[in-house]
C-alpha cells in the first residue's frame, strides 16, 4: 500500500519535473508568442501579465508597416528555402546513389563532403562577396540559394547514403536482369522506396535555409532580405518595437515548430549523421 | 557491381555534386587564400601580394587573440554545462518517459528554431524594460540587469544552454536507446546496483556518442555568431566578440577584406588540426 503511494507520488513528481524542464528550455519561445498577442500597454505591464485579453494588433501592424516590408521578408525566406530544398535533393540524391551502388566518389568526394560540416563557413564570406559583386548576385534570392545549398549538401548526402543502403540490392539486380537501364532503375525502383527520405532531406534543407542568418545578413540589403535578418530590423536606433518583433518572430518560427512534430522521428538520425561515420 | 545501361553512366551521377562544390566552394576557397595575401579593403585598388603581413599583424593583434580566447571560454563553459545537464535529462527521460514522442518533441523544439531568433527571443525575455524574467525577479526583490556588461557573458552562456542542451539531450537519449537490454539484465543478475550500472556499464557503452556530442557542440559553440550578434552585437566594445563576429566586423563592417580573410584562414587552421587528430583517434579506438 505504502509502496504504491510512493510510486504514484514519484510519478507525479517526474511529470512535474519534465514539464518544468520543457517550460524552462522553451521559455523564450513561449514568452515571445505570448508577447505577440499583447498590445503595448500589456507588454509594459509590471508584473508581466500571464492572463490577458489577446489581440492581433501586432500581426496587423507588421503586415501594413510602411517601414518594414514584412511580406517581402516572408516571400524571400519561403522562396529561398523551397528552392534550396529542391536543388539539394536533385544534386545529392543521384550522387548518393552513385556512392552506394557504383562506389564512385566513395574515396574522395564522400569524405570531403562529410568534412565540410566542420568547416567554418565564414571563411567563404569574403571571396563569395566579391564574386557576387562581379556577378551581380548581391541582394538576390539566387545568391542566397547558392550558399544555402552548399551547406545543406553534407547532411543530405549522408542521409541519402544511409537510406539507400537500406534498400536491398536484389531489387535493382532483378530489374537489371529484366533489362532496365540505370535511369529506369533510379526512377522506378529506388525513388519510390526512398520517398520519405527525400521529404526529410528537403525539410532539413528547408529548415536550415529558413533559419540561416550570417550569409543573409552579409548578402542582402533590401530586396532579398529574409525573415531572420528582417526580424532584427525591428530593433531600431530609436527603440525596440517589442510587440512587432514578437509577432514577426512568432510567425517565423511557426512553420518550424510544425515541421519539428513531423520530423522528430528522423531528427535523431540526422543529428547522429554528423557524428558517427556510416 | 552494376553495369551501366542506357544513357547514364556512373559519372553523371556525381557530376552535379562535384561541379557544384568546385564552383561554390573550391574556387572561393582558393580565392580566400589569395585575398589573404593581398591588401584589399573597401576603396583600395591595389591587388599585389603583400606576403604574410596580414597574418603577422593578426598574430600580434590583441583583439584577435581576445576574440579567440572568448570563443574558447564561451564554448568550453557552455558545452561543459550542456553536457552535464543534457546527460542528466537524457538519463531521466530514458528511465521515466522512454518512448514518449510528444514530450520528446517539445524538448527538442529549441534546437530547430533559428539561433538568431532564439537570441532575439531571449533578449525579449531578459531585457530590463519589458522582460518577463527581470520583472518577476523584481517582485521577489532581486534586481538583475541581464544585459549589463557585468552579466552579459553569463547571459549569453545561459541562452546558449537553453537552446542547445536539448541537442546534447537528444544525442545521448538516442544512444541510450541503443544499449542492449540483455547487457543491462546481465549486470543486474551479477548484482550491480543503479550507480554501478550507470557508471560501469552504460556510460562506457555510449561513450562514442558522448564524445561525438561533445565534439560537435564544442566546434559549433566556438563559431557562434547568430545568437551573440542578436543579443549583444559583440559588445559592449569587444567584450563578447567571438572569432566569427571578429571576422564579420573586420570584413564587412570595417571593410578590411584581406585582414578578415587571413583571420578566417587562421581560424580554419585552429579548427582543422584538432579535428583531424580527433577523427584519427576515433577511427583507431572505435
Amino acid at each position: 500500500m505504502k509502496k504504491r503511494k510512493l510510486k504514484k507520488l514519484l510519478k507525479v513528481l517526474s511529470w512535474l519535473f519534465i514539464i518544468l524542464v520543457i517550460i524552462i528550455f522553451n521559455f523564450p519561445i513561449i514568452n515571445t508568442i505570448m508577447t505577440s498577442f499583447k498590445n503595448d500597454a500589456q507588454i509594459s505591464a509590471s508584473p508581466p501579465l500571464l492572463i490577458f485579453k489577446p489581440t492581433l494588433l501586432n500581426y496587423k501592424r507588421i503586415f501594413s508597416s510602411a517601414y518594414f516590408n514584412f511580406p517581402s521578408f516572408l516571400i524571400n525566406s519561403l522562396t529561398i528555402a523551397i528552392t534550396t530544398g529542391i536543388i539539394t535533393v536533385l544534386i545529392c540524391f543521384p550522387a548518393a546513389y552513385g556512392i552506394v551502388r557504383y562506389k564512385i566518389g566513395s574515396q574522395f568526394l564522400f569524405p570531403l563532403t562529410i568534412s565540410l560540416r566542420s568547416l567554418p563557413l565564414i571563411i567563404f564570406a569574403v571571396p563569395l562577396y566579391s564574386m557576387y559583386r562581379n556577378l551581380g548576385l548581391v541582394d538576390t534570392q539566387v545568391g542566397l540559394i547558392i550558399i544555402h545549398v552548399v551547406v545543406s549538401i553534407p547532411i543530405a548526402v549522408v542521409l541519402f547514403v544511409s537510406a539507400i543502403q537500406t534498400i536491398p540490392k536484389e531489387l535493382e539486380e532483378a530489374a537489371q536482369i529484366d533489362g532496365a537501364s540505370t535511369s529506369q532503375m533510379l526512377l522506378h525502383i529506388v525513388f519510390p522506396l526512398i520517398l520519405p527520405s527525400l521529404f526529410v532531406v528537403f525539410l532539413f534543407s528547408f529548415i536550415y535555409s529558413w533559419n540561416e542568418f550570417l550569409f543573409a545578413l552579409i548578402f542582402t540589403i533590401k530586396k532579398a532580405v529574409t525573415l531572420t535578418v528582417g526580424s532584427t530590423l525591428f530593433i531600431t536606433s530609436w527603440g525596440v518595437q517589442w510587440g512587432n518583433i514578437a509577432a514577426a518572430i512568432s510567425l517565423s518560427i511557426f512553420p518550424i515548430i510544425i515541421f519539428t512534430f513531423y520530423l522528430q522521428k528522423y531528427l535523431v538520425e540526422a543529428l547522429m549523421a554528423g557524428s558517427i561515420k556510416s | 557491381m552494376f553495369r551501366e545501361r542506357g544513357f547514364f553512366n556512373r559519372y553523371m551521377l556525381i557530376t552535379p555534386l562535384a561541379v557544384y562544390l568546385v564552383l561554390t566552394l573550391g574556387y572561393p576557397f582558393i580565392k580566400a587564400i589569395d585575398i589573404s595575401f593581398k591588401n584589399l579593403f573597401w576603396g583600395s585598388t591595389s591587388t599585389e601580394w603583400v606576403g604574410l603581413r596580414n597574418y603577422i599583424s593578426l598574430l600580434n593583434s590583441k583583439s584577435f587573440w581576445l576574440s579567440m580566447l572568448f570563443s574558447f571560454k564561451f564554448a568550453s563553459i557552455s558545452t561543459a554545462l550542456e553536457m552535464l545537464v543534457g546527460f542528466i535529462i537524457a538519463y531521466f527521460f530514458y528511465e521515466n518517459f522512454r518512448g514518449n514522442r510528444i514530450l520528446l518533441t517539445f524538448l527538442v523544439i529549441p534546437i530547430m528554431v533559428a539561433p538568431v531568433l532564439f537570441g532575439l527571443m531571449s533578449r525579449l525575455s531578459l531585457n530590463s524594460f519589458v522582460g518577463t524574467i527581470p520583472l518577476y525577479l523584481q517582485i521577489l526583490g532581486v534586481k538583475i540587469d541581464f544585459l549589463s556588461s557585468q552579466n552579459i557573458i553569463s547571459t549569453l552562456v545561459l541562452v546558449d544552454i537553453l537552446q542547445w542542451t536539448p541537442f546534447i539531450f537528444a544525442i545521448i537519449y538516442a544512444s541510450l536507446l541503443t544499449v542492449p537490454k540483455d547487457i543491462m539484465e546481465a549486470s543486474i543478475i551479477d548484482g550491480a546496483d543503479r550507480f554501478q550500472m550507470l557508471f560501469r556499464v552504460i556510460i562506457p557503452i555510449i561513450s562514442p556518442s558522448i564524445l561525438s556530442a561533445l565534439f560537435l557542440r564544442f566546434i559549433e559553440a566556438f563559431r557562434t555568431f547568430d545568437s551573440i550578434y542578436a543579443i549583444s552585437g559583440g559588445g559592449p566594445g569587444d567584450l563578447t566578440t567571438t572569432i566569427s563576429i571578429f571576422i564579420y566586423k573586420h570584413g564587412f563592417t570595417m571593410g578590411m577584406q584581406s585582414y578578415a580573410s587571413a583571420a578566417g584562414m587562421l581560424l580554419l587552421l585552429f579548427v582543422l588540426l584538432p579535428t583531424i587528430k580527433l577523427t584519427k583517434f576515433f577511427y583507431i579506438n572505435y
